[in-house]
Protein backbone atom coordinates (compact mmCIF):
# COMPACT_ATOMS: atom_id res chain seq x y z
CA UNK A 1 0.00 0.00 0.00
CA UNK A 2 1.69 3.77 -1.32
CA UNK A 3 -0.05 7.16 -0.33
CA UNK A 4 1.40 9.46 -2.43
CA UNK A 5 2.70 13.11 -1.37
CA UNK A 6 -0.69 15.80 -0.76
CA UNK A 7 -3.26 12.48 -1.19
CA UNK A 8 -5.99 12.73 1.31
CA UNK A 9 -6.68 8.72 2.43
CA UNK A 10 -9.23 7.37 4.75
CA UNK A 11 -8.59 4.00 6.09
CA UNK A 12 -11.85 2.50 6.87
CA UNK A 13 -13.08 -0.84 8.46
CA UNK A 14 -14.96 -2.09 11.45
CA UNK A 15 -13.82 -2.67 14.51
CA UNK A 16 -10.36 -4.62 15.46
CA UNK A 17 -9.12 -4.58 11.42
CA UNK A 18 -6.21 -2.45 12.53
CA UNK A 19 -7.30 0.63 11.49
CA UNK A 20 -5.32 2.72 14.62
CA UNK A 21 -2.30 -0.20 14.27
CA UNK A 22 -1.76 1.46 10.49
CA UNK A 23 -1.54 4.99 11.85
CA UNK A 24 1.04 3.88 14.92
CA UNK A 25 3.02 2.14 12.37
CA UNK A 26 3.29 4.68 10.11
CA UNK A 27 3.58 6.92 12.93
CA UNK A 28 6.75 4.61 13.87
CA UNK A 29 4.90 4.45 17.48
CA UNK A 30 4.70 0.68 16.49
CA UNK A 31 6.78 -2.25 14.17
CA UNK A 32 5.28 -4.55 12.11
CA UNK A 33 6.08 -8.01 12.71
CA UNK A 34 6.42 -8.90 9.08
CA UNK A 35 7.25 -6.53 6.08
CA UNK A 36 8.13 -2.96 6.46
CA UNK A 37 7.24 0.91 6.70
CA UNK A 38 8.58 3.33 4.39
CA UNK A 39 7.64 6.81 5.57
CA UNK A 40 8.78 9.66 3.63
CA UNK A 41 11.33 7.07 2.00
CA UNK A 42 12.96 6.07 5.21
CA UNK A 43 11.82 2.58 6.53
CA UNK A 44 11.47 3.13 9.92
CA UNK A 45 12.41 -0.19 11.75
CA UNK A 46 15.84 0.99 9.92
CA UNK A 47 16.02 4.13 12.10
CA UNK A 48 17.52 4.43 15.06
CA UNK A 49 15.48 5.72 18.05
CA UNK A 50 16.62 9.76 17.56
CA UNK A 51 16.05 9.49 14.09
CA UNK A 52 12.01 8.28 14.48
CA UNK A 53 11.38 10.78 17.23
CA UNK A 54 12.86 13.51 14.94
CA UNK A 55 10.82 12.50 11.75
CA UNK A 56 7.50 12.07 14.61
CA UNK A 57 8.63 15.55 15.86
CA UNK A 58 8.92 17.89 12.49
CA UNK A 59 7.01 15.62 9.85
CA UNK A 60 4.29 13.80 11.50
CA UNK A 61 0.92 15.46 13.43
CA UNK A 62 -0.85 12.86 15.31
CA UNK A 63 -4.78 12.93 16.12
CA UNK A 64 -5.34 10.29 19.08
CA UNK A 65 -8.30 8.11 19.17
CA UNK A 66 -8.85 10.00 22.61
CA UNK A 67 -7.10 13.34 22.14
CA UNK A 68 -4.95 12.97 25.05
CA UNK A 69 -4.33 17.02 26.24
CA UNK A 70 -1.86 16.90 28.74
CA UNK A 71 -4.64 17.68 31.53
CA UNK A 72 -2.04 20.04 33.45
CA UNK A 73 -1.29 22.39 30.44
CA UNK A 74 -3.47 25.06 29.11
CA UNK A 75 -4.94 24.69 25.76
CA UNK A 76 -2.75 26.93 24.07
CA UNK A 77 0.41 24.89 26.57
CA UNK A 78 -0.64 21.78 24.92
CA UNK A 79 -0.65 23.13 21.07
CA UNK A 80 3.07 24.42 21.99
CA UNK A 81 4.13 21.02 23.11
CA UNK A 82 4.97 19.34 19.13
CA UNK A 83 6.88 23.19 18.63
CA UNK A 84 8.95 22.41 21.77
CA UNK A 85 9.83 19.19 21.04
CA UNK A 86 10.32 20.23 17.17
CA UNK A 87 13.08 22.25 18.13
CA UNK A 88 10.79 25.90 17.50
CA UNK A 89 12.33 29.35 18.83
CA UNK A 90 10.76 30.56 22.27
CA UNK A 91 9.36 33.40 20.26
CA UNK A 92 8.04 31.21 17.14
CA UNK A 93 6.39 28.76 19.81
CA UNK A 94 3.17 30.83 21.15
CA UNK A 95 2.64 32.92 18.15
CA UNK A 96 2.46 29.88 15.84
CA UNK A 97 0.47 27.94 18.98
CA UNK A 98 -2.36 31.00 19.33
CA UNK A 99 -2.56 30.91 15.10
CA UNK A 100 -3.63 27.65 15.15
CA UNK A 101 -6.15 27.85 17.62
CA UNK A 102 -7.80 30.55 15.83
CA UNK A 103 -7.44 28.76 12.83
CA UNK A 104 -9.85 25.92 14.60
CA UNK A 105 -11.71 28.89 16.20
CA UNK A 106 -10.91 28.19 19.87
CA UNK A 107 -10.80 31.36 21.58
CA UNK A 108 -9.98 29.58 25.34
CA UNK A 109 -6.55 29.70 24.82
CA UNK A 110 -5.63 29.79 28.88
CA UNK A 111 -8.10 27.59 29.92
CA UNK A 112 -7.35 23.65 30.90
CA UNK A 113 -8.52 20.61 29.27
CA UNK A 114 -10.99 20.03 31.93
CA UNK A 115 -13.19 22.57 31.24
CA UNK A 116 -13.45 22.07 27.98
CA UNK A 117 -15.76 20.51 25.71
CA UNK A 118 -15.51 17.24 23.66
CA UNK A 119 -15.68 19.03 20.54
CA UNK A 120 -13.43 21.88 22.07
CA UNK A 121 -10.88 18.96 23.12
CA UNK A 122 -11.16 17.59 19.97
CA UNK A 123 -10.50 20.70 18.23
CA UNK A 124 -7.25 21.46 20.70
CA UNK A 125 -5.95 17.91 19.91
CA UNK A 126 -6.10 18.69 15.85
CA UNK A 127 -4.31 22.44 16.40
CA UNK A 128 -1.60 20.54 18.35
CA UNK A 129 -1.18 17.79 15.43
CA UNK A 130 -1.11 21.10 12.79
CA UNK A 131 1.27 22.88 14.93
CA UNK A 132 4.62 21.67 13.23
CA UNK A 133 3.30 22.46 9.80
CA UNK A 134 3.71 18.61 9.00
CA UNK A 135 4.00 17.14 6.06
CA UNK A 136 1.96 13.64 7.09
CA UNK A 137 -1.45 14.67 8.85
CA UNK A 138 -2.65 11.33 10.66
CA UNK A 139 -6.15 10.89 12.69
CA UNK A 140 -7.38 8.26 14.56
CA UNK A 141 -11.24 8.33 14.52
CA UNK A 142 -10.89 12.28 14.89
CA UNK A 143 -14.95 12.58 14.75
CA UNK A 144 -15.58 9.39 17.08
CA UNK A 145 -17.08 11.31 20.23
CA UNK A 146 -18.34 14.46 18.40
CA UNK A 147 -21.62 16.53 17.38
CA UNK A 148 -22.57 16.52 13.98
CA UNK A 149 -22.02 20.59 14.11
CA UNK A 150 -18.79 20.02 15.24
CA UNK A 151 -18.36 18.09 12.69
CA UNK A 152 -19.49 19.68 10.17
CA UNK A 153 -17.16 22.70 10.95
CA UNK A 154 -13.65 20.25 11.74
CA UNK A 155 -14.16 18.44 8.23
CA UNK A 156 -13.59 21.64 5.86
CA UNK A 157 -10.64 22.54 8.13
CA UNK A 158 -9.10 18.82 6.96
CA UNK A 159 -10.26 19.61 3.68
CA UNK A 160 -8.41 22.97 3.09
CA UNK A 161 -5.30 21.78 4.82
CA UNK A 162 -4.51 19.37 2.78
CA UNK A 163 -5.78 21.29 -0.32
CA UNK A 164 -4.21 24.41 0.60
CA UNK A 165 -0.98 23.65 1.94
CA UNK A 166 -0.72 20.27 -0.08
CA UNK A 167 -0.38 18.39 2.98
CA UNK A 168 -0.75 14.53 3.25
CA UNK A 169 -3.46 13.19 5.10
CA UNK A 170 -3.83 9.62 6.32
CA UNK A 171 -7.55 9.52 8.16
CA UNK A 172 -8.47 6.29 10.12
CA UNK A 173 -12.28 6.03 10.88
CA UNK A 174 -16.00 4.06 10.68
CA UNK A 175 -17.83 7.34 9.56
CA UNK A 176 -18.66 7.18 6.07
CA UNK A 177 -19.67 11.03 5.38
CA UNK A 178 -16.05 11.48 6.73
CA UNK A 179 -14.43 8.94 4.46
CA UNK A 180 -16.43 10.13 1.64
CA UNK A 181 -14.40 13.92 1.78
CA UNK A 182 -10.93 11.83 1.04
CA UNK A 183 -9.80 11.67 -2.01
CA UNK A 184 -9.12 7.71 -1.55
CA UNK A 185 -10.44 5.26 0.63
CA UNK A 186 -8.47 1.99 1.58
CA UNK A 187 -11.15 -0.34 3.53
CA UNK A 188 -9.57 -3.00 5.92
CA UNK A 189 -10.86 -6.05 6.07
CA UNK A 190 -10.92 -9.82 7.61
CA UNK A 191 -8.49 -11.78 6.77
CA UNK A 192 -5.89 -9.07 5.02
CA UNK A 193 -8.58 -7.82 2.67
CA UNK A 194 -7.61 -4.53 1.91
CA UNK A 195 -9.90 -2.46 -1.19
CA UNK A 196 -7.94 0.10 -2.29
CA UNK A 197 -10.60 2.48 -4.10
CA UNK A 198 -10.11 6.30 -5.92
CA UNK A 199 -12.85 8.44 -5.19
CA UNK A 200 -14.41 11.61 -6.74
CA UNK B 1 6.67 27.39 27.55
CA UNK B 2 9.80 25.78 26.61
CA UNK B 3 11.50 22.63 27.92
CA UNK B 4 12.78 23.95 31.20
CA UNK B 5 9.14 25.06 31.69
CA UNK B 6 7.89 21.86 30.89
CA UNK B 7 10.37 20.31 32.99
CA UNK B 8 9.24 22.50 36.26
CA UNK B 9 5.56 21.81 35.57
CA UNK B 10 6.22 18.08 36.39
CA UNK B 11 8.71 18.79 39.06
CA UNK B 12 6.79 21.16 41.15
CA UNK B 13 3.78 18.87 41.44
CA UNK B 14 4.59 17.47 44.80
CA UNK B 15 1.93 14.43 45.74
CA UNK B 16 1.14 12.27 48.23
CA UNK B 17 4.49 9.64 46.80
CA UNK B 18 7.16 12.93 46.32
CA UNK B 19 5.87 14.07 50.21
CA UNK B 20 6.84 10.19 51.80
CA UNK B 21 10.22 10.57 49.75
CA UNK B 22 10.95 13.63 51.39
CA UNK B 23 9.79 12.39 54.78
CA UNK B 24 11.59 9.70 53.87
CA UNK B 25 14.80 10.62 52.56
CA UNK B 26 14.74 13.17 56.24
CA UNK B 27 14.14 10.56 58.21
CA UNK B 28 17.10 8.76 56.85
CA UNK B 29 19.46 11.48 56.91
CA UNK B 30 18.43 12.75 59.90
CA UNK B 31 19.30 9.50 62.24
CA UNK B 32 22.40 9.26 59.70
CA UNK B 33 23.93 12.59 60.83
CA UNK B 34 23.21 11.85 64.86
CA UNK B 35 24.46 8.81 64.72
CA UNK B 36 27.52 10.60 62.86
CA UNK B 37 27.95 12.51 65.54
CA UNK B 38 28.92 10.00 68.07
CA UNK B 39 32.36 8.51 67.60
CA UNK B 40 32.45 5.17 69.25
CA UNK B 41 36.17 5.13 68.83
CA UNK B 42 38.70 7.49 67.80
CA UNK B 43 40.67 4.72 64.86
CA UNK B 44 37.94 3.84 63.52
CA UNK B 45 35.68 7.09 62.92
CA UNK B 46 36.65 7.29 59.46
CA UNK B 47 35.63 3.43 58.39
CA UNK B 48 32.12 4.38 60.84
CA UNK B 49 31.17 7.47 58.92
CA UNK B 50 31.68 5.19 55.69
CA UNK B 51 29.36 2.77 56.88
CA UNK B 52 26.57 5.43 57.76
CA UNK B 53 27.06 7.16 54.44
CA UNK B 54 26.60 4.01 52.61
CA UNK B 55 23.77 2.98 54.51
CA UNK B 56 21.98 5.60 54.06
CA UNK B 57 23.01 5.62 50.01
CA UNK B 58 21.66 2.79 49.64
CA UNK B 59 18.18 3.62 52.14
CA UNK B 60 17.33 6.94 50.03
CA UNK B 61 18.14 5.19 47.01
CA UNK B 62 16.25 2.63 47.26
CA UNK B 63 13.18 4.69 49.13
CA UNK B 64 13.60 7.09 46.12
CA UNK B 65 13.41 4.64 43.31
CA UNK B 66 9.87 3.46 44.98
CA UNK B 67 8.82 6.96 44.99
CA UNK B 68 9.64 7.37 41.45
CA UNK B 69 7.69 4.40 40.28
CA UNK B 70 4.87 5.29 41.69
CA UNK B 71 5.05 8.34 40.38
CA UNK B 72 5.79 6.71 37.45
CA UNK B 73 2.82 4.07 37.19
CA UNK B 74 0.43 7.26 37.76
CA UNK B 75 1.90 9.48 34.54
CA UNK B 76 2.24 6.36 32.25
CA UNK B 77 0.29 8.15 29.44
CA UNK B 78 1.31 11.35 30.03
CA UNK B 79 5.02 10.22 29.32
CA UNK B 80 3.60 7.69 26.42
CA UNK B 81 1.96 11.14 24.97
CA UNK B 82 4.81 13.25 25.49
CA UNK B 83 7.02 10.52 23.25
CA UNK B 84 4.31 10.01 20.72
CA UNK B 85 4.36 13.81 20.33
CA UNK B 86 7.88 13.69 19.70
CA UNK B 87 10.00 14.34 22.92
CA UNK B 88 12.82 12.59 23.30
CA UNK B 89 14.49 9.56 25.68
CA UNK B 90 16.28 12.14 27.41
CA UNK B 91 13.51 14.55 27.91
CA UNK B 92 11.49 12.26 29.98
CA UNK B 93 14.75 11.05 32.01
CA UNK B 94 15.28 14.73 32.76
CA UNK B 95 11.38 14.79 34.33
CA UNK B 96 12.10 11.97 36.74
CA UNK B 97 15.72 12.59 37.57
CA UNK B 98 15.27 16.22 38.29
CA UNK B 99 12.72 15.44 40.29
CA UNK B 100 13.74 13.02 42.61
CA UNK B 101 17.19 14.85 43.38
CA UNK B 102 14.58 17.67 44.14
CA UNK B 103 12.85 15.45 46.44
CA UNK B 104 16.55 13.79 47.73
CA UNK B 105 17.93 17.64 48.53
CA UNK B 106 14.85 18.66 50.47
CA UNK B 107 14.76 15.66 52.23
CA UNK B 108 18.41 16.06 53.15
CA UNK B 109 18.20 19.51 53.96
CA UNK B 110 14.87 18.62 56.38
CA UNK B 111 16.60 15.90 57.72
CA UNK B 112 19.78 17.66 58.94
CA UNK B 113 17.52 20.78 60.16
CA UNK B 114 15.80 17.68 61.98
CA UNK B 115 19.18 16.50 63.87
CA UNK B 116 20.21 20.09 64.36
CA UNK B 117 16.92 20.50 66.79
CA UNK B 118 16.83 16.79 68.11
CA UNK B 119 20.44 17.30 69.12
CA UNK B 120 19.62 20.68 70.86
CA UNK B 121 16.41 19.25 72.53
CA UNK B 122 17.75 16.10 73.89
CA UNK B 123 21.74 17.21 74.14
CA UNK B 124 21.95 13.29 75.07
CA UNK B 125 25.35 13.12 72.79
CA UNK B 126 26.63 16.25 74.31
CA UNK B 127 26.85 17.81 71.16
CA UNK B 128 24.67 20.52 69.41
CA UNK B 129 27.09 21.74 66.68
CA UNK B 130 27.79 19.95 63.21
CA UNK B 131 30.88 20.61 61.56
CA UNK B 132 30.28 21.81 57.66
CA UNK B 133 32.34 18.86 56.48
CA UNK B 134 29.91 16.45 57.87
CA UNK B 135 26.88 18.23 56.76
CA UNK B 136 28.11 18.52 53.05
CA UNK B 137 29.07 14.82 53.30
CA UNK B 138 25.39 14.17 54.15
CA UNK B 139 24.39 16.41 51.47
CA UNK B 140 26.21 14.50 49.18
CA UNK B 141 24.91 11.27 49.85
CA UNK B 142 21.48 12.47 50.38
CA UNK B 143 21.64 13.74 46.47
CA UNK B 144 23.38 11.10 45.04
CA UNK B 145 21.82 8.46 46.55
CA UNK B 146 17.89 10.12 45.11
CA UNK B 147 19.74 10.55 41.71
CA UNK B 148 21.00 6.65 41.84
CA UNK B 149 17.33 5.77 42.65
CA UNK B 150 15.66 8.42 40.21
CA UNK B 151 18.46 7.42 37.20
CA UNK B 152 16.85 3.67 37.51
CA UNK B 153 13.39 4.83 37.15
CA UNK B 154 14.47 7.59 34.58
CA UNK B 155 15.74 4.87 32.28
CA UNK B 156 12.25 2.70 32.81
CA UNK B 157 10.44 5.35 31.97
CA UNK B 158 12.37 6.27 28.77
CA UNK B 159 11.78 3.05 27.40
CA UNK B 160 7.72 2.53 28.21
CA UNK B 161 6.07 0.94 24.80
CA UNK B 162 4.47 4.09 23.55
CA UNK B 163 1.84 2.47 22.17
CA UNK B 164 0.37 0.13 25.41
CA UNK B 165 0.93 3.65 27.47
CA UNK B 166 -1.34 5.57 24.91
CA UNK B 167 -3.75 2.75 24.78
CA UNK B 168 -4.22 2.37 28.98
Amino acid sequence: MTVKSGEFVAVTGSTGTGKTTLINLISGLDFPTKGSVEVFGKDLSKLTESERVSIRAKNIGIVFQNSHLISKLTVIENVELPLIFSGSSDADRERIAAEMLEFIGLSKKHLFPNSLSAGEIRKVAIARALATNPALLLLDEPTSDLDTSTVDILLPLLRGYNYLHNRTIVLATNSLKLAKMASREIRLGRPELVVDAIQD
Amino acid sequence: MNTTDLLFRYVKELGVESSLGVIGAAASIAVCLVAASTRPMESNVSTYQFALSSITFLIVATLLSLCMMSELLLKRQEIGILRALGAGKRVVMAIFLSKSILIGTLGSVVGIAFAYVFTIITNVIGQTYYSGESILRTLIVGSAGSMAGGLYVAIRASRLNIVETIRE
